[in-house]
């Protein structure tokens, strides 16, 4: 072996050390760190799962979009509106029964593990004869 | 006394017989002959066929002629279709020395793990049936063996030019074209023809003869001998044979050796012909494309002989490359698979804390609501993790600023008279959890 490495030309040696160094400086230190990483993935996977079930959620996060935030929200509130305000900043407008507002609770615990977005400014309430309006802003993420 | 003594020995040696044993593989089978070598030529007793899977039999059959006659070469020919005729020896292959400055030469010597002494190259046979015939015209001599031409141009001084062509699957016809095209494109490199052609055959083989005649319009003079009598020939006396067999690849420089040691060279390499094929690998090189590398892209067209040469360095480069392409599509397809872990990790730790700050929310609109009570009504609010600032009714001072300074302790609280008799209140407070 080490006969036939003397053997080779000076580039083809180059090469091969080149080779080596790449291989032990950056290919092994990446596999492990990757690893490592994967481990740590799938721990904060189990404990984001465990959050999910205590919430009863068993749909996968999804990216936020009117249509869907819409079609979901429907049975929840009297009336839901968005409004894309530019750099995935959303205004949502919420009409509900002073009476549902347990559920909104629910709604807003839930809301992160359902889409990928978070509420970024005060929520405003305005409240008349029994009904509640509701202006919150998120940003998706 | 001296004279008395040789004598006595001549005698004793003349009672034991020289042999020479043959054999060499054709196709799937193996052939063996020996014959008694005499002063009048040698005779040849009959020949054995051993099918490949006998091959113990065959080295058995040997072993038993070796006993039974002590002196004995065993010779047999490399029918290797790489080889060829050199100027300058290459001691990395292994060569057999023709005229001074001609070698034939092939990568290896793989006679199979069978017993071998003496061990020639279809052009040194060529060679010495024909030398006597050689002047200073150029002559092709062709030989056939095993289905392959072995082609040479010479004079009485050296050979010119040599080379091989398979005929396995090509009709005489094919044969005779490719011969000729061979003659062509020798043509353009020295500007000569042959004025003799010359051909060996061991077998008959009448067809080739005539369409090679017709194909090269120049009359052939043809010979017939059977590898085993060529073999025998050339194993008959060791002048024949002393340069002319092949020897294994060696790594000494020819120059270190003294005069003497290449005299009893010969003799010596009889018995260190080990044929060792593992060093005959290691010696392997780079090497430029010979003559018959040549002749194969002759006949082929010019954009395939573009694409071949092409190919030839893509290859070499790829082969160079190759461990440093898989550390580099490793690396990358590793770091690729780390970022993407990564970033669905950030993804999973956003979420988590989003959903924390969330609950919070949650928790304080709810409690906002709830102190309301029967002691007052919410107008309006603004509620976030940092701060509140509620406006509404109130009826029950007391017990609403109560409730509300027991949630959050440095609130403040303000109560203003309406026109109608009611009471409007304002609570603002900052909150310093989250």
């Amino acid at each position: 072996m080490i006969k036939t490495l003397k053997k080779l030309p000076l580039v083809t040696k180059l090469i091969y050390l080149l080779t080596l160094v790449l291989f032990i400086s950056w290919v092994i230190p990446t596999i492990f760190s990757y690893m490592s990483d994967l481990n740590e993935y799938k721990e904060r996977t189990q404990a984001f799962n465990n959050i999910s079930s205590r919430y009863a959620i068993t749909t996968e996060s999804k990216i936020f979009s009117e249509v869907n935030f819409k079609a979901d929200t429907k049975a929840l509130f009297s009336q839901v509106s968005v409004k894309e305000l530019g750099e995935k900043n959303y205004k949502i407008n919420i009409k509900m029964k002073q009476e549902n507002l347990k559920s909104f609770k629910s709604f807003l615990e839930t809301l992160s593990l359902r889409y990928y977005v978070k509420v970024t400014q005060p929520l405003e309430f305005n409240v008349k004869d029994e009904m509640i309006n509701l202006t919150m802003t998120v940003q998706a993420f | 006394m001296i004279t008395v003594q040789n004598k006595k020995q001549g005698e004793k040696m003349s009672s034991k017989k020289y042999v020479t044993i043959t054999h060499y593989k054709e196709r799937e089978f193996y052939f063996l002959n020996h014959a008694i070598q005499t002063n009048d030529g040698f005779i040849s007793k009959e020949i054995e066929q051993f099918h490949e899977s006998e091959k113990e039999k065959l080295i058995e059959k040997i072993r038993l002629l070796k006993q039974q006659y002590p002196l004995n070469q065993i010779i047999s020919i490399s029918l290797d279709a790489t080889q060829t005729v050199q100027n300058k020896e290459d001691l990395t292959k292994a060569s057999a020395e023709i005229f001074k400055n001609n070698y034939v030469m092939q990568e290896k010597i793989d006679i199979g793990n069978l017993p071998v002494t003496l061990y020639f190259s279809p052009f040194s046979i060529l060679y010495k049936e024909y030398k006597h015939k050689l002047n200073d015209k150029l002559t092709l001599i062709i030989g056939l063996f095993d289905r392959k031409l072995y082609i040479m141009f010479a004079t009485k001084d050296k050979i010119e030019q040599s080379w091989t062509l398979g005929t396995r699957g090509l009709t005489e016809k094919q044969v005779a074209k490719r011969v000729y095209k061979s003659m062509q494109a020798y043509h353009k490199i020295s500007h000569k023809f042959a004025d003799h052609i010359q051909m060996l055959v061991p077998e008959d083989a009448p067809k080739l003869l005539k369409v090679l005649r017709e194909e090269l319009s120049m009359s052939i003079v043809l010979k017939q001998k059977t590898i085993h009598n060529l073999l025998h020939s050339m194993g008959a006396d060791q002048r024949n044979f002393s340069s002319s067999y092949m020897k294994p690849a060696v790594r000494t420089i020819p120059s270190q050796k003294s005069d003497t040691k290449e005299e009893q060279a010969p003799m010596a390499n009889l018995k260190d012909l080990s044929l060792n094929v593992e060093d005959t690998q290691e010696l392997k090189q780079q090497k430029e494309p010979s003559f018959m590398n040549k002749l194969n892209l002759f006949f082929k067209p010019k954009s395939v002989k573009k694409e071949i040469e092409e190919k030839n360095k893509n290859t070499l480069n790829l082969n160079l490359f190759a461990p440093l392409l898989v550390v580099f599509l490793a690396g990358a397809y590793f770091t690729a698979q780390k970022n993407s872990i990564n970033h669905k990790i950030a993804l999973l730790e956003i979420q988590s804390k989003t959903q924390i700050t969330h609950a919070y929310l949650a928790k304080t609109t709810q409690n906002v609501f709830d102190a309301m009570g029967k002691s007052g009504e919410l107008h309006s609010a603004t509620i976030s993790n940092k701060n509140i600032k509620l406006k509404g009714l109130v009826w029950g001072i007391e017990p609403l600023k109560e409730k509300l300074n027991s949630l959050y302790a440095r609130g403040n609280f303000n109560i203003k008279p309406l026109e109608n008799f009611m009471t409007e209140f304002t609570f603002t407070a900052n909150i310093s959890k989250v």
